[in-house]
C-alpha cells in the first residue's frame, strides 16, 4: 500500500510504498533504521499509533493504502490532550506544532474550517504566496476533519470579514456577509478585482455582487459564464438583497435584513477571538439565524436556479429526495397542503394526484365513514373538494367581513369566498422546486384540478 | 466500538449500541464485515456527526424522559438549515435510521405547510 508519511515538526511529506503485511515497528524501522523505538506515529496528530501486539498489521490497525500518518521522534508529540478549537485565537496551542506567527496564519486556519472544494481561489493560494501557508491549508483540513464544525459559520464569516471588509459601514458589513453565505454555499465571486477589498460606505443606490460556479468557471475561452447577481439597496433600517439569475427574468429570491438586528452580531463577530461552543448562547443563535436566513432564503434558491440553468446536479433540496421519500412527505401533510403541493411541478401534480393519498386526507379530515360505501373507483380527490367547499361555506359565509385572518391557516379571502375549480388557469407557474406555491385562479390557494404545465 | 469512516475521510468511534440504531449498519455487523471500520460513501463528515450526535441521544434507556427526548429533538432538528436537512433525510435514508427519517420528514412537512 502507498502511504504518505509526514514529519509533525517539520512538515516535510514522504510518499512510500508499504508492504500490506507490513507491522507498525517495520513502519518505524523505515523511518529511522538506528533507532525505531523513538519514533512515534499518530494518524490524526492528537493520539499515538500504537498496536496491541508486535505482530499486527498495519491494515489490522485500520490503516489502508494512501493514508496520511505524522511521525515525530519527540515522545510527546501526539499526547492526547483538550482539543479545544479555540486554536484559532492568538493563543497558539504549542503541542499542534504551529507556531503562531501573526494574525494571518490563524485567519487561513479559520478558513481550512470548511471543505477544501468549497475555496478553490483560497486553495489555490489567492493572496497567500508562501508555501508554508499552502501546507497550513492542507493541515487545517486535517483539523477540520477532527470534527467540531459547529463553530465554522462564525469563524468562516470573521476571517472572510477581515480578508475582504475595506471598512466598517453597515452596508459593507451586511453585503460582505452575505458574500461569506455565498461563498460557503459553493458560489464565486466574478466581479473583476476580487482580491481587493470591498468599500460600500460611498455607494449611494445599490450594490451588486456577481457569481458563479467552479464547475461553470471556463479557463480558456472568454464566451461569459452563467452567473447570478446578487444586489444590496440600502432603504433605511433595512437593506435588501435579492438575487437574479444572468438573462431570465424569474421571480426573485429575496431577503430584508434589518441592520439594528444584525449589524451589532456581525461587529462582534470581527472583534471576538473565542467563540462558546453551546448553541444557547445568544449570540451564537443570532449569526446562525443570519446564516439560516440568508442561505436558505437566496444562496440555496440561486444554487438551484443556477445548476438547473446550467445542466448540473442541484443541491439537496425537495425535488433531488427518493421520490417514495416524497410520498412520506406528503403524507404528513394536510388536505389543503397537498393540493398546493400539486401546483408546483409536475413531478408534484403526479404524486400529488395518488388517489390512496387522497383517500387518506378525505377519511381522516372529514371523519365521515360513509365515503367508504362505494368499492370500486371512487375520485377522492373530488370528494375532498367537494368536502373542504361546504367546510369553507360554513366557516366564511359569503358577506362575512372577510379581511380577517382565520385560525385556519387560511388566506384571506377578498373576493369569492367560494373557490373556482373549473376552468385551469391558461398561466403557467414558474419552477419553483420548494413548497408555498401561488395559483393565480380563485381567491384560494388551492386548485385540486389546476392543470399547470398541462 | 464501531468505526465509521465518511465520504471525506473523517473517522468516527461510537459504540456499538448507538451504531446499531442504523439497520443498514446492523446488517453489515450482523455479516461480520466491521474489522476495518464501516466506510460510508454517502455520507459526508458534517451529517454523519449530526447523525451520531442524534443516535448518542436516543440510544436505549434515554437517559431522560420522553417528554425532554422530544424537547431535545425539537431544538436539533429546528436549529438546522435547509441544505443539512436535506442531507440528513438522504443519510437517515440510506443508514436506515427510522425515528431521525420520521423526524426529518415532519419537519419538511410542517415547513411546507
Amino acid at each position: 500500500m502507498k502511504l504518505r508519511l509526514r514529519c509533525h515538526e517539520t512538515r516535510e511529506t514522504l510518499k512510500l510504498e508499504f508492504a500490506d503485511t507490513g507491522t507498525l515497528h517495520d513502519l518505524r524501522r523505515r523511518i529511522s533504521v538506528s533507532d525505531p523505538s523513538s519514533v512515534h506515529l499518530s494518524l490524526n496528530r492528537k493520539d499515538e499509533l500504537l498496536s496491541p501486539s508486535v505482530d499486527d498489521t498495519l491494515r489490522s490497525l485500520g490503516v489502508t493504502s494512501g493514508d496520511l500518518i505524522y511521525y515525530s521522534l519527540d515522545h510527546s508529540a501526539f499526547v492526547a490532550s483538550d482539543h479545544d478549537i479555540g486554536l484559532a485565537s492568538s493563543s497558539g496551542e504549542a503541542h499542534q506544532g504551529l507556531a503562531p506567527s501573526g494574525d494571518s496564519l490563524h485567519d487561513s486556519m479559520g478558513i481550512g474550517f470548511v471543505e477544501a472544494d468549497l475555496n478553490p481561489d483560497l486553495a489555490e493560494g489567492s493572496g497567500m504566496e508562501d508555501a508554508e501557508a499552502m501546507d497550513v491549508q492542507e493541515i487545517d483540513v486535517e483539523i477540520a476533519a477532527a470534527g467540531k464544525k459547529r463553530l465554522s459559520e462564525p469563524l468562516f464569516l470573521k476571517n472572510t470579514l477581515l480578508e475582504k471588509s475595506g471598512d466598517t459601514s453597515e452596508l459593507t458589513l451586511l453585503a460582505m456577509s452575505v458574500h461569506a453565505v455565498m461563498l460557503e454555499s459553493g458560489f464565486l465571486l466574478l466581479n473583476s478585482g476580487s482580491d481587493d477589498k470591498f468599500s460600500f460606505s460611498k455607494e449611494l443606490l445599490s450594490v451588486s455582487l456577481k457569481y458563479t460556479l467552479l464547475e461553470l468557471v471556463n479557463p480558456k475561452g472568454s464566451s461569459t459564464v452563467e452567473s447570478v447577481t446578487v444586489q444590496f439597496q440600502s432603504l433605511g433600517r433595512v437593506v435588501v438583497v435579492y438575487g437574479s439569475l444572468s438573462g431570465s427574468s424569474q421571480s426573485v429570491p429575496w431577503v430584508y435584513l434589518d441592520k439594528h438586528r444584525f449589524v451589532p452580531v456581525i461587529d462582534l463577530v470581527m472583534d471576538t477571538l473565542k467563540f462558546e461552543k453551546e448553541g444557547s448562547s445568544v449570540f451564537y443563535r443570532e449569526v446562525f439565524m443570519f446564516w439560516r436566513m440568508v442561505k436558505d432564503g437566496l444562496a440555496i434558491p440561486l444554487l438551484i436556479r443556477l445548476c438547473d440553468k446550467a445542466g448540473l446536479e442541484p443541491p439537496p433540496c425537495l425535488m433531488v429526495i427518493p421520490t417514495e421519500l416524497k410520498m412520506k412527505i406528503l403524507e404528513s401533510l394536510p388536505g389543503v397542503s397537498v393540493a398546493k403541493m400539486a401546483c408546483v411541478c409536475t413531478e408534484m401534480r403526479y404524486l400529488a394526484s395518488d388517489n390512496d393519498l387522497w383517500k387518506q386526507k378525505y377519511l381522516k379530515e372529514s371523519k365521515n365513514l360513509f365515503g367508504m360505501e362505494a368499492g370500486e373507483s371512487v375520485n377522492w380527490k373530488e370528494k375532498f373538494a367537494t368536502f373542504w367547499r361546504r367546510k369553507v361555506r360554513t366557516t366564511f359565509p359569503v358577506g362575512l367581513n372577510c379581511s380577517r385572518r382565520s385560525s385556519v391557516r387560511f388566506p384571506p379571502l377578498l373576493r369569492d369566498p367560494v373557490p373556482w375549480f373549473g376552468q385551469p388557469a391558461p398561466r403557467g407557474l414558474g419552477r419553483r422546486p420548494w413548497g408555498r406555491a401561488r395559483c393565480n385562479h380563485g381567491a384560494l390557494n388551492f386548485c385540486p384540478r389546476c392543470n399547470h404545465h398541462g | 466500538m464501531i468505526v465509521l469512516k465518511s465520504s471525506d475521510g473523517e473517522t468516527f468511534e461510537i459504540e456499538e449500541a448507538v451504531a446499531l440504531q442504523s439497520q443498514t449498519i446492523a446488517h453489515m455487523v450482523e455479516d461480520d464485515c466491521v474489522e476495518n471500520g464501516i466506510p460510508l460513501a454517502n455520507v459526508t463528515g458534517e451529517i454523519l456527526a449530526k447523525i451520531i450526535e442524534y443516535c448518542k441521544k436516543h440510544v436505549e434507556g434515554g437517559g431522560g424522559s420522553e417528554e425532554e427526548l422530544k424537547i431535545w429533538d425539537k431544538e436539533f432538528i429546528e436549529n438546522i438549515d435547509q441544505s443539512t436537512l436535506f442531507n440528513l433525510i438522504l443519510a437517515a435514508n440510506y443508514l436506515n435510521i427510522k425515528t431521525l427519517l420520521d423526524l426529518t420528514c415532519q419537519r419538511v412537512a410542517d415547513m411546507i405547510s
